[in-house]
């Protein structure tokens, strides 16, 4: 992250902020996604990250923590929005995914379906540490710091999220197999 | 992206789906920028924070900020209800200097009253004086009107940026309002008088001194950098501005830098205590202010400043080590282990000490080190205006030797020091052709004969990448791998011979160690849940061999008579078992069995002990702010043919 861009930001320039944006907003973007699989909802909370993140910068003790910091803005802004979306998620199902990404497996749009249902029984903080660790690389002690909770506590949720993704992945490979014996 | 630690289905799935934002959501953000102000400097922002859901934002992003000519201008033009004759003469009259803009008088009407008294200019310096009679108390709030409050923000959570309070027995008030950091020209002065009072209300315009350029903040010796000065900013209305600084445990100061032209100033504690009053008459002098840390204030202190006039200021805050309470000294230690140099950081500072001292020496370098140190050596990155640079840093005294490498819009991931062959492995990813790039070089000491070791990407489309270098000094090994195959290259550290090799898309857990011309993995069951074995095999992929199966960290060690593997492993909740066999899978043995859960455990070290049985178990062990020593087990020296343990509680823990 560019040192300069975040303290020019931070004293008000907006093309700086803009750089900013430019250089964290997709890994948001696609962080937001990862947690919130819906693609309305993660652009919902890319726009209020940043904003956010504009608005409080002048606040932010440490330059360098400037990434840190916005994934944590994001964290809790797909906090906030997965409430939103529970009160209408009971009639409307989202999927929007690129299938050419499961286009070399053949039972692969199973896997997904099995995958999609298996995330959607985890809760919000299961699904942000799943998502921060196996798609963002970001180490156990460092997510704990994120979401100011003991590292135990990120470790059990994710350990919960893994499990339940791998069960889903099992359950899958046990439909094709059924699929096909009939067939 | 994904670690490589999940089934591979997982990862495609987890992997699939939009990777950058859709262009529009990218405009509308901006516009929203370009419509909302930053929040002001200051620690009390209670009440103006403005949640924004997308329905909002785009109202935001519409607002049209209208072409006002920049002056004062007055709200209405109705004659107001004149029952006392107006005297603004001497409502303004602390303020000498002032130059009348608005003089306004009403009342009594018989309902409490709002009145729209002025909108101000930005970059303006402002006095307010008003006086009431009637009973009861008047106000007049300013308002950034450039805020659009939410339907969700409750109406008692809307605070106004300055507010005067009035009593309303005749006895005038007044304040000073500055809109240098106001946003726009929409700020707006808001008159509130309750039923039956009789008011007067002057404004008047000061002039402010120039924007200073101050002299750059050095906190200096013996403190560590806890806040780095921003703008300069500008006092204003009766509430103080200033900074909160989180106080790392162990220090018992902080040491507030403060800058500012304009009248003196007032530096106060968050309860209004005055530290000390400084004198502001030039943009080269920093007043030192020390705060005291009390139980009040362990873990978050304020620094507020005010003055009686508008005063430019700039403030930097750093931490003073409790000098009356050094760790304990360190135990004897054998094998000229005591001298073991270590540096740590935290991105801002980093700490160098060793394992046989209390006494760490801490260096704001806005950077951290990355991988171990080796010997008296360790590779220190820093960030820079257009990239990093990694630089070569000695230990025992805490100073830079050269550059190694830099890269442009890139980041140094890892480094690996060999002293013996004069050169550092090091790794760095950063975007080629477009392309997310990760690179492992190898470059001398003096930071000549720059090579590229391997190369690997995409790295948005890896399944597994890390490197490790033999820990007898004989090998580097990066290893990375793509859904398709994997490509592990061997440098030999001697003859700098590359050897690649190509291995079946089978990408293991971690690898854990090199030696002896063998690699070991941890392998299967990656995602934590099922079981988990650990493989040894030739360098070049040939004979496997399974040496264990149950999870556990672990870590290849070179000891007096044979490198051997160290496993970590959680026995239960509280307890975790360290245990070492040989890299046969003989001669399996536990060694110690620790009362910590193991997420809390001390963790393997990879700094390199001299040749011995020894090995660490630690946390970090810089004693650095940001690195606070809470959740920090005592470090142990760990026996792994005798067993025998030595607690190191001469390094940061919290005991």
């Amino acid at each position: 992250m560019d040192r300069r861009l975040v303290e020019l930001a931070q004293g008000g320039d907006r093309d700086a902020f803009a750089g900013l944006v430019h250089a964290v907003g997709d890994r948001l973007y696609a962080l937001a996604f990862r947690i919130l699989r819906d693609p309305h909802l993660a652009q919902d909370a890319y726009q209020e990250t940043l904003l956010t993140a504009w608005r409080q910068l002048p606040n932010l003790r440490d330059p360098d923590r400037f990434d840190a910091w916005t994934r944590q803005i994001l964290v809790h802004a797909c906090y906030a929005e997965s409430r939103r979306r529970t009160q209408w998620r009971t009639n409307v199902r989202v999927l929007e995914l690129e299938e050419s990404a499961f286009a070399d497996a053949g039972h692969s749009v199973h896997d997904r379906e099995q995958l999609e249902e298996a995330f959607a029984t985890l809760s919000i903080d299961q699904r942000a540490v799943f998502a921060l660790h196996h798609y963002l690389g970001v180490p156990l002690v460092e997510i704990a710091s994120t979401l100011g909770i003991p590292a135990g506590t990120a470790r059990s949720r994710l350990h919960y999220a893994t499990q339940a993704m791998r069960a889903a992945i099992e359950a899958a490979d046990a439909g094709g197999t059924a699929r096909e014996r009939t067939a | 992206m994904t670690t490589g630690m999940l089934d591979p289905r997982v990862s495609a799935w987890l992997e699939s789906g939009p990777t950058s934002a859709p262009p529009i959501a990218f405009e509308e953000l901006m516009a929203a920028v370009a419509a909302t102000p930053q929040d002001a400097r200051r620690i009390r922002v209670g009440g103006r924070v403005l949640p924004v859901t997308r329905p909002r934002l785009l109202l935001a992003a519409a607002v049209i900020v209208a072409a006002v000519a920049t002056g004062v201008y007055l709200r209405g033009t109705s004659t107001p209800d004149v029952a006392t004759p107006p005297d603004p003469t001497s409502l303004l009259a602390p303020f000498p200097d002032a130059t009348v803009v608005v003089e306004r008088e009403g009342g009594p009407s018989t309902a409490a009253d709002s009145v729209s008294i002025a909108t101000l200019p930005r970059n303006g310096g402002f006095v307010v004086a008003a006086s009431c009679t009637g009973g009861g108390q008047l106000r007049v709030d300013h308002w950034d009107r450039s805020i659009e409050w939410g339907p969700d923000v409750p109406e008692a959570e809307r605070m106004p940026n300055d507010r005067l309070e009035v009593p309303c027995d005749g006895t005038p008030a007044t304040t000073r309002i500055t809109t240098v950091s106001a946003p726009t020209d929409e700020n707006e002065l808001v008159l509130e008088a309750p039923a039956g009072a009789t008011w007067r209300v002057a404004v008047g315009q000061e002039a402010l001194p120039e924007k200073p350029s101050f002299e750059p903040i050095e906190v200096g010796e013996g403190a560590l950098v806890l806040m780095n000065a921003f703008e300069p900013m500008m006092t204003g209305a009766s509430d103080a501005g200033g900074i909160g600084v989180q106080v790392p445990q162990g220090v018992d100061t902080v040491r507030a830098l403060v800058q500012c032209l304009g009248a003196p100033l007032d530096v106060t504690t968050e309860a209004g205590a005055v530290m000390a009053t400084v004198q502001c008459e030039d943009t080269a002098t920093t007043h030192r202010v020390d705060f005291p840390v009390t139980d009040a204030t362990a873990g978050y202190l304020g620094i507020h400043v005010a003055a009686d006039g508008f005063t430019w200021y700039r403030l930097s805050a750093g931490a003073v080590p409790a000098a009356t309470a050094p760790r304990p000294t360190a135990p004897p230690l054998p094998d000229g282990l005591g001298d073991v140099r270590f540096a740590d950081g935290d991105d801002s500072n980093v700490a160098f000490g060793s394992l046989g001292s209390n006494v760490q020496v801490v260096k704001a370098l806005g950077g951290r080190p990355v991988g171990s140190g080796v010997g008296d050596l360790v590779a220190i990155r820093r960030p820079n205006a257009t990239g990093e640079t990694l630089e070569l840093w000695r230990m025992s005294d805490a100073s830079p030797i050269g550059t190694l490498a830099a890269v442009t819009d890139g980041q140094f991931f890892t480094a690996w020091i060999d002293e013996a062959n004069e050169q550092v492995f090091y790794g760095l990813s950063r975007f080629v052709d477009g392309v997310p790039t990760g690179e492992w070089h190898r470059v001398a000491l003096d930071g000549t004969g720059d090579v590229e070791v391997a190369t690997a990407a995409p790295i948005n489309e890896m399944t597994f990448a890390q490197e490790r270098f033999a820990v007898d000094g004989s090998a580097f090994v990066a290893q990375w791998c793509l859904p398709d195959r994997c490509e592990r290259t061997i440098y030999d550290a001697v003859t700098g011979e590359v050897e690649r090799v190509e291995l079946p898309p089978d990408p293991p857990c971690w690898l854990v160690g090199v030696a002896a011309g063998r690699l070991v993995t941890a392998a299967e069951g990656c995602d934590g849940t099922g079981p988990r074995s650990a493989v040894v095999e030739d360098l070049d992929g040939g004979s496997r061999t399974a040496i264990r199966d149950q999870p556990g960290n672990g870590e290849v060690v070179a000891t007096s008579a044979r490198p051997v593997v160290v496993f970590t492993d959680e026995l239960d909740e509280t307890h975790t078992v360290v245990s070492v066999m040989d890299l046969d899978g003989s001669n399996q043995r536990e060694l110690w069995v620790s009362e910590h859960p193991s997420a809390f455990a001390p963790q393997l070290s990879t700094l390199r002990l001299p040749a011995g049985d020894w090995i660490l178990l630690a946390g970090p062990l810089g004693d650095t702010p940001i690195n606070a020593s809470i959740g920090r087990p005592v470090p142990v020296l760990l026996n792994v043919v005798t067993g025998e343990r030595i607690e190191l509680p001469n390094l940061p823990s919290s005991g």
